[in-house]
């Protein structure tokens, strides 16, 4: 009789959680939206800076990170490694396959003291190298070199290459977590000539695509995506939508207005995200609870 | 039998990913976690697989394994905590939960040992002295294949091992902002 309640138990708490999945999953539709074309430029919603599951402590697998990158209405990413590029090419190749965004070959090279982020590469670079030689490595296989997340500890790092760096990362999620991190991320990049760059550095946690850089491309090629960040064509929103980047591009997104307005997502869950959400962690309460161990048995 | 612990502890996992993610539950993020952190029941197995082995219990593997599966269950439910506390606040405020992921992480890890020691005790009739030797070893299994997956190529540069040094600085932090 026991075991039988048991077994209803289960049936209904597993029930509970595919409505979940159901209702879940018929709200979970991409954006739909316009391109954008400003200046005679294509406006590209991009995050540089991102982690597959596939040995770089992401949570999604590359193919599941451009999946998501639509439904986070980007236009492109770089996948990002740690030491390694072979997730971002299987992204690459899966992006291509279902006309998704564009897809970059990054890597991370998170060094002491300092991590670069080498966007529009074509092979992995090594980490053994030093930080001028890295960059140099990064400009010679055609990409560009992205200070990551440069707080207070990395400045030491990057002292040697501030002029040589083609981005720096100014809108970070670190800086909803840490008290003073937006400052010090600003005044590196006040230090440099580099790009605005906002990245949400996703590892499964936030969103991706929490911060995100809009780039003036002339195409939405990975070139010309990497020769917009070469030339500084880039616009950021950071807290509370404080805009960072080339000055006359904040002020032609802001007389338009929808580039602000894509900066900031609307995450507030609808009433059947709600309801999703109450239906899917009853479910899986009961499948714990419903899941002794073996002494209880 | 075998799988029937083992699915369940993908499926948090996968459901987990999706939830923290999106805010969402789906097929898609769903789907794609559990294969995303596949590498950890499949560790869990493969640890179990080697005391299995050295023991060789009268119980059959599939039905041992699923019973020793359920030594997951602090974890499961700590991983629900960190689901509800994912959906609650807000996606830019989901770097707070790190220190307190850290600390708490500790608690499912010490009690999943317990449970599994009175497991391997059962399993075999081994002494508490073994069950605890055996438990080790497949945690000494489980463990290094489940890092070095999922950190991949980073784990074999210093950076690893400034991880703890960042770890430690992340709860220092948290600590210094709450006393």
């Amino acid at each position: 009789m026991a075991d039988e309640v048991d077994v209803m138990a289960m049936r209904f708490a597993g029930a509970l959680l595919a409505a979940s999945v159901i209702i879940g999953t018929a709200v979970d539709r991409a954006p739909v939206r316009e391109p954008i074309v400003l200046g005679g430029y294509r406006v590209i919603a991009a995050d540089f800076h991102t982690h597959s599951s596939t040995w770089s402590d992401g949570a999604l697998t590359p193919w599941g990170l451009v999946l998501e990158a639509q439904h986070q209405g980007l236009d492109a990413i770089a996948v990002t490694g740690h030491r390694q590029t072979q997730d971002a090419r299987w992204a690459r190749w899966f992006s291509e396959l279902i006309g998704g965004p564009t897809v970059l070959i990054g890597e991370e090279i998170p060094e002491i003291p300092h991590h670069v982020v080498a966007i529009g590469i074509t092979e992995t670079i090594a980490s053994s190298l030093d930080i001028a030689a890295q960059i140099a490595e990064i400009h010679r296989q055609g990409g560009v070199a992205i200070a990551a997340h440069p707080g207070e500890m990395f400045w030491t790092g990057f002292a040697p290459v501030m002029d040589r760096l083609d981005g720096t990362e100014i809108c970070h999620p670190a800086i909803y977590q840490y008290v003073g991190a937006e400052e010090m991320l600003e005044q590196f990049a006040s230090r440099t000539r580099a790009a605005a760059i906002g990245s949400s550095d996703f590892h499964g946690l936030g969103r991706l695509g929490l911060c995100r850089t809009f780039v003036f491309a002339r195409d939405t090629s990975a070139e010309a995506i990497v020769e917009a960040i070469r030339a500084r064509r880039t616009v950021v929103y950071g807290r509370e939508g404080k805009a960072y980047g080339d000055a006359e591009l904040i002020k032609l997104a802001e007389a338009d207005g929808r580039v602000p307005k894509a900066a900031r997502p609307d995450y507030s869950p609808s009433a059947w995200d709600r309801l999703s959400q109450l239906l899917g962690v009853a479910g899986l309460i009961g499948l714990i609870a419903g899941s002794r161990w073996p002494a209880a048995r | 039998m075998l799988a029937r612990r083992p699915l369940l502890l993908a499926l948090l996992l996968g459901c987990g990913i999706s939830f923290i993610a999106s805010g969402r539950l789906t097929l898609r993020l769903a789907a794609d976690g559990a294969l995303s952190f596949a590498f950890l029941p499949l560790s869990e197995l493969a640890g179990f697989a080697v005391v299995y082995g050295l023991r060789r219990p009268a119980t059959a593997f599939a039905d041992a394994a699923d019973r020793f599966f359920a030594g997951n269950t602090p974890w499961l439910w700590w991983l629900l905590a960190v689901i509800i506390a994912a959906i609650v606040l807000p996606p830019h405020r989901h770097g707070e939960l790190g220190a307190p992921l850290l600390i708490t992480f500790l608690i499912p890890t010490v009690l999943s040992v317990f449970i599994d020691v009175r497991f391997f005790r059962d399993l075999v009739g081994e002494s508490r002295g073994r069950a605890r030797i055996d438990v080790a070893l497949q945690r000494l299994v489980s463990w290094p294949a489940a890092f070095a997956y999922f950190l991949g190529m980073a784990s074999s540069s210093r950076t690893f091992f400034y991880l703890f040094v960042e770890i430690g600085d992340e709860i220092a932090a948290w600590l210094t902002k709450w006393t």
